[in-house]
C-alpha cells in the first residue's frame, strides 16, 4: 500500500510540473504567436538587456487586437516594408494614424501624386501627426518617421525625442537608435555618442551601436542656411530642405501635396514654379482647377495635363453645375476636385 | 557540515579574487593622452565637495592603479581597482580634503588594457579654501520642448550623493513646475512655479509655505524668472508669453523668444504687484543687486514697436533681436521700482550680441551674466559664454566659458551654472572657481568642473537635463508631501 501511494504521489508530482510547465511555455507563447507587434513594439520602447524582458513587458501592458493592428502597421513601417505598409493601411478610412502611414509608405514607393486621393485625407494630418499635447508616444514616434522621410532632421529628432519621453519607461531602443542616426546624418558625433554608449548595454543592439561608434570619426557637422519655425510650420521645414537640396524627391512630393490638402492653390503654384513637379494626377487636376481662374495658364493647358484629365474635370464641372453631388461621388470620389469642393476640416 | 563547508569555500574564493586586483607591472608610457570622464586634470577642487568619481574613456581598460601625492611626492591615497572607473572610499576622500586645503595633489594613473599597463602623465588638484554651498536644487526634465513628462525639481547634496525630491510631478498631476530658485545668501528664502490648475508660486520664506496667483490685470502672463531682493520681502519677477521654435541647421536645435516681457516686483508681506510695462521693449531676467537697491533686468526692442508681435510674426526676426543689460533703482521703503530712465550697463559696443540672465555676486561686486549671439535662451547657443562686470569700475570681461543659468555661492567665490557642452543634447551642472588678481583683465573662472556623481557613467545614460542649478546652504525645510499638500489643499493668494 505504501509503494502504491508512494507512486501515485509521484504521479502526481509529475503531472503538476507538467502543468507549471505548460503554463510556464505556454502562456508566454500564446502572447509571442498572437501579439507578435505589440511583442515588437516593447521590445523597441525599452531598454532589455534580457531577451525575455520584452515578453513580461508585453504580458503586463494588456495588449488587444486594435492596439495589435496598428502596431502592426508602424512595425512594418520601422522596417522599411512600405508595400506591407500600404496593404495594412488600404482598407482602413477615418484613422489619421493609418491614412498617415499610408501616405508615406506611398511616398517612399513614388507613388505619393497618383494616389493621394484614393485614400481618407485629413488635411495636413494625412502627411503629419502633430507633434504635441493631444498626441502620445505611439502618434510621436511614427510622426519622426515622416520627418526623417523628408530630411528634417531637427524636426524628427524632435518627434523621437518626444517618443522616448512619453514611452512608458522613458526609453527605448527604437527611439536611442533614431537619435544616433539623425545625429550621424548631421554629423553631430558628441550626441550621436550619447546615445550610441546606451545602446551598448543591450545585447541585442551592441553590434550596431560599436559599428555606428566606428563612424563616428572623422564625422562632420553639416553645414547650410539656418532657418527657425514654429513646430506646425510644415509647409516652411519642406522648403527649407528644398531649397538645401532640390533633389531630395519625398521632400518635393509632401510639399506639393500639402500645398494641396490645405487647399493652399496659391502655394501650389508658387512651389511649383520654383521647384518644378513630377508627374502625377493629383497635380494635373491642381492645375486644372488654378486653370479655372487663369485665362493665360488654361491656353497652355496641354502643356500641364494629359487629355483625359482634362476631359474629365469638364466632365466635372457639368455635373458640379447641376449640382449632382451623388453622381460626383459616385464618379470623382478620388479626385482632388471632389476634394476641394467638399472637404471640410472637423474643427474637434 | 557539508554545506557549510561549500558556503566557506565560496566565501573564501571570493575575498581571493577580490583580494588579487591586478597591480601594475612591466609599465610603459601611454601615448594616447588620458581622456577620462568627467574631466577632472587639473582642477580647483571645492573643500567639501564629494569624492570625485571618474571613469577612463577607453572601454578597453579592466583595472586602474591611481596614487594620489601630495608635492613632496608623499602618497596619500591609492585606489587599485578592476574596471575602468574611479570610485573613492567616502572616509579617505573628506580626510583627503580637509587635510589638505591650499594643498596641490598629484594624481598619477596607471591603467591596464589588453592586458599591458600603461602609465599617463600625471594630472593635478588644487583643493581650495573655499567651499561650495552644501546643497544644490535643480530641475530633471527631458529636452522636450514644448510638451513635458515627469518633471521633478530635486535637491542633492554636495557634499555627498545623497538626492531627495522636493517635487515631483507625477504626484502634481504631471504639471509643469519652472525651477527653484533661491534668495537671501543663504537659501532661507526659495520659489518656484508649479503650473496648471490649482497651481501657482509655492513661497518659501524661513520654512513657512504659501502658495501665491503672481498675477495681475495688467500682465499678460502669470511671473515666469524671478530673484529675491536681500529682504526677502519683495521680489522681481519677469512675465513672459514664451514661444517655442526650430532650426534647421545641424545641432542647433530649439529656440525659445519672448513675443512679450514685462517686469514685476511682489510684496510679499502685503499682497501687492508693482508692474513696468511697456509693449515696445521686450524685458527679461530681472535680478536684484545685493544690497537692493538696483534691479538690473535684459531688454531688446521689440520689433514691431508697441503692437504685440504674434510667434508667426516673430520667428523670422529672432535672430536680430539682441538684448542688452538695463538697470533700474528699487525703492525698499515704497516697494516700487523708478522707472522713468533705464541704465545701460553693459558695453554699448556690443550691439551685435545678446546678454543674458545676470545675476548678482552676494558680496556685491560682480555680476555675472551669459552672453550669446541673439535671442534670450543661450543655454542651446554654443557659443555662449559667462562674463563678469566688475560692478565698482563697470569693467566687463569676458571669462571664455561655455554655460548659463549661472549661480552664486554664498561666499560669491564659487558659481554653478548649466551646459549643454559634451554632447550639445543633455545639460549638466558645472562648478567653476573665481580666481582674482591685481586687476580686472586678471579675473578667470577655473576650468569647470561637473557635479560628481556615485557612479561616473551616470550622466551617460542620464536621458534628463539639470535645469537652472541653484545652490544653498542650508536643505530646504519642505518635501514631497508639503508641495503635494500646497497645491491640492490650499487655495492661492491673490496679488493685486
Amino acid at each position: 500500500m505504501f509503494i502504491t501511494m508512494q507512486r501515485k504521489s509521484i504521479r502526481i508530482a509529475i503531472s503538476a510540473g507538467l502543468l507549471l510547465l505548460l503554463v510556464l511555455i505556454g502562456i508566454p507563447a500564446y502572447y509571442w504567436i498572437r501579439y507578435p507587434y505589440q511583442l515588437q513594439y516593447a521590445e523597441q520602447t525599452s531598454l532589455s538587456t534580457k531577451p525575455w524582458q520584452p515578453l513580461l513587458l508585453l504580458m503586463q501592458s494588456n495588449p488587444d487586437e486594435r492596439t495589435e493592428r496598428l502596431l502592426a502597421v508602424d512595425c512594418e513601417a520601422y522596417h522599411g516594408n512600405w508595400k506591407k505598409v500600404q496593404q495594412l493601411t488600404y482598407a482602413d478610412q477615418g484613422s489619421d494614424f493609418l491614412a498617415f502611414y499610408h501616405n508615406l509608405a506611398l511616398a517612399y514607393q513614388g507613388l505619393l501624386a497618383d494616389s493621394l486621393m484614393h485614400h481618407y485625407a485629413p488635411f495636413e494630418r494625412a502627411l503629419f501627426l502633430p507633434v504635441d499635447e493631444t498626441g502620445s508616444y505611439q502618434t510621436f514616434l511614427a510622426a519622426s518617421e515622416a520627418w526623417w522621410a523628408v530630411g528634417d532632421m531637427t524636426m524628427a529628432e524632435h518627434a523621437t525625442m518626444l517618443g522616448l519621453i512619453f514611452s512608458p519607461r522613458h526609453t527605448g531602443t527604437r527611439a536611442l537608435r533614431r537619435l544616433a542616426e539623425i545625429n550621424i546624418a548631421q554629423g553631430d558625433s558628441a550626441a550621436a555618442a550619447k546615445y550610441l554608449r546606451i545602446l551598448k548595454t543591450c545585447p541585442q543592439h551592441r553590434r550596431w551601436a560599436e559599428y555606428k561608434t566606428s563612424q563616428l570619426t572623422g564625422l562632420q557637422l553639416q553645414d547650410g542656411a539656418d532657418t527657425l519655425r514654429l513646430s506646425r510650420q510644415y509647409q516652411k521645414s519642406l522648403r527649407n530642405v528644398l531649397d538645401n537640396n532640390p533633389m531630395h524627391q519625398i521632400a518635393h512630393e509632401y510639399l506639393l501635396c500639402l500645398d494641396l490638402l490645405i487647399k493652399d492653390l496659391e502655394s501650389f503654384r508658387q512651389d511649383v514654379e520654383r521647384y518644378g513637379h513630377s508627374t502625377g494626377r493629383v497635380y494635373e487636376e491642381a492645375i486644372l482647377i488654378l486653370m479655372a481662374n487663369d485665362e493665360a495658364l488654361r491656353e497652355k493647358w496641354h502643356d500641364y495635363v494629359s487629355a483625359d484629365t482634362y476631359q474629365d474635370f469638364t466632365r466635372f464641372n457639368m455635373i458640379a453645375q447641376q449640382n449632382e453631388s451623388i453622381a460626383l461621388l459616385r464618379q470623382f470620389e478620388g479626385t482632388y476636385w471632389f476634394y476641394f469642393k467638399f472637404a471640410k476640416r472637423n474643427e474637434k | 557540515m557539508k554545506n557549510n563547508r561549500c558556503l566557506l569555500s565560496s566565501v573564501c574564493a571570493l575575498l581571493l579574487y577580490s583580494a588579487c586586483t591586478p597591480t601594475p607591472t612591466n609599465v610603459s608610457e601611454a601615448t594616447q593622452p588620458l581622456v577620462i570622464y568627467p574631466d577632472y586634470q587639473d582642477i580647483t577642487v571645492p573643500c567639501n565637495i564629494a569624492p570625485l568619481n571618474f571613469m577612463m574613456r577607453d572601454e578597453t581598460v579592466d583595472a586602474l592603479d591611481i596614487q594620489i601625492s601630495d608635492r613632496e611626492g608623499n602618497t596619500l591615497l591609492h585606489l587599485n581597482a578592476r574596471g575602468r572607473k574611479a570610485i573613492w572610499e567616502a572616509e579617505g576622500w573628506r580626510q583627503l580634503l580637509s587635510t589638505h586645503i591650499g594643498d596641490s595633489l598629484y594624481l598619477s594613473l596607471t591603467a591596464r588594457s589588453d592586458g599591458q599597463w600603461l602609465r599617463y602623465p600625471d594630472f593635478g588638484w588644487f583643493i581650495s579654501a573655499d567651499s561650495i554651498d552644501s546643497y544644490l536644487t535643480y530641475r530633471l526634465i527631458e529636452p522636450g520642448y514644448e510638451v513635458w513628462d515627469n518633471v521633478v525639481i530635486e535637491e542633492r547634496c554636495t557634499e555627498s550623493f545623497d538626492t531627495r525630491l522636493l517635487a515631483d510631478g507625477r504626484q502634481l498631476g504631471n504639471r509643469c513646475m519652472n525651477c527653484h530658485t533661491h534668495g537671501g545668501n543663504r537659501g532661507q528664502y526659495s520659489f518656484f512655479h508649479l503650473r496648471g490648475k490649482d497651481g501657482g508660486t509655492l513661497l518659501n520664506r524661513n520654512g513657512k509655505l504659501r502658495k501665491l496667483a503672481l498675477r495681475n490685470s495688467t500682465m499678460q502672463s502669470g511671473a515666469v524668472y524671478g530673484d529675491f531682493h536681500p529682504s526677502g520681502r519683495f521680489a522681481v519677477y519677469s512675465n513672459n508669453v514664451i514661444i517655442p521654435a526650430f532650426h534647421s541647421q545641424a545641432n542647433r536645435r530649439l529656440e525659445v523668444y519672448d513675443t512679450t516681457g514685462d517686469l514685476c516686483v511682489t510684496d510679499f508681506d502685503n499682497n501687492r504687484i508693482d508692474n513696468f510695462t511697456t509693449a515696445s521693449q521686450l524685458m527679461t531676467f530681472p535680478c536684484f543687486s545685493a544690497d537692493g537697491q538696483w534691479i538690473y533686468y535684459c531688454s531688446a526692442p521689440n520689433p514691431y514697436g508697441d503692437t504685440i508681435p504674434s510667434a508667426n510674426d516673430l520667428v523670422d526676426k529672432i535672430q536680430g533681436l539682441h538684448y542688452a543689460l538695463y538697470r533700474i533703482p528699487f525703492d525698499e521703503t515704497t516697494g516700487k521700482m523708478d522707472t522713468s530712465a533705464p541704465e545701460r550697463v553693459d558695453d554699448p559696443q556690443l550691439t551685435d550680441r545678446s546678454v543674458n540672465f545676470p545675476k548678482c555676486s552676494p558680496d556685491g561686486r560682480y555680476l555675472l551674466f551669459s552672453l550669446s549671439d541673439y535671442g534670450t535662451f543661450p543655454i542651446w547657443h554654443k557659443e555662449t559664454e559667462l562674463c563678469l562686470i566688475d560692478l565698482s569700475t563697470g569693467q566687463i570681461v569676458n571669462c571664455h566659458t561655455n554655460g548659463t543659468y549661472h549661480a552664486w555661492c554664498h561666499n560669491s567665490q564659487w558659481i554653478v551654472f548649466a551646459s549643454k557642452r559634451e554632447d550639445g543634447q543633455y545639460g549638466r551642472a558645472y562648478y567653476a572657481h573665481l580666481e582674482t588678481g591685481s586687476s580686472a583683465a586678471d579675473i578667470r573662472l577655473s576650468k569647470p568642473l561637473v557635479l560628481p556623481q556615485a557612479d561616473p557613467e551616470h550622466d551617460d545614460m542620464n536621458l534628463r537635463s539639470y535645469n537652472i542649478p541653484d545652490p544653498s546652504t542650508m536643505a530646504m525645510p519642505f518635501g514631497q508631501k508639503e508641495v503635494k499638500f500646497m497645491l491640492e489643499g490650499t487655495k492661492a493668494e491673490a496679488f493685486e
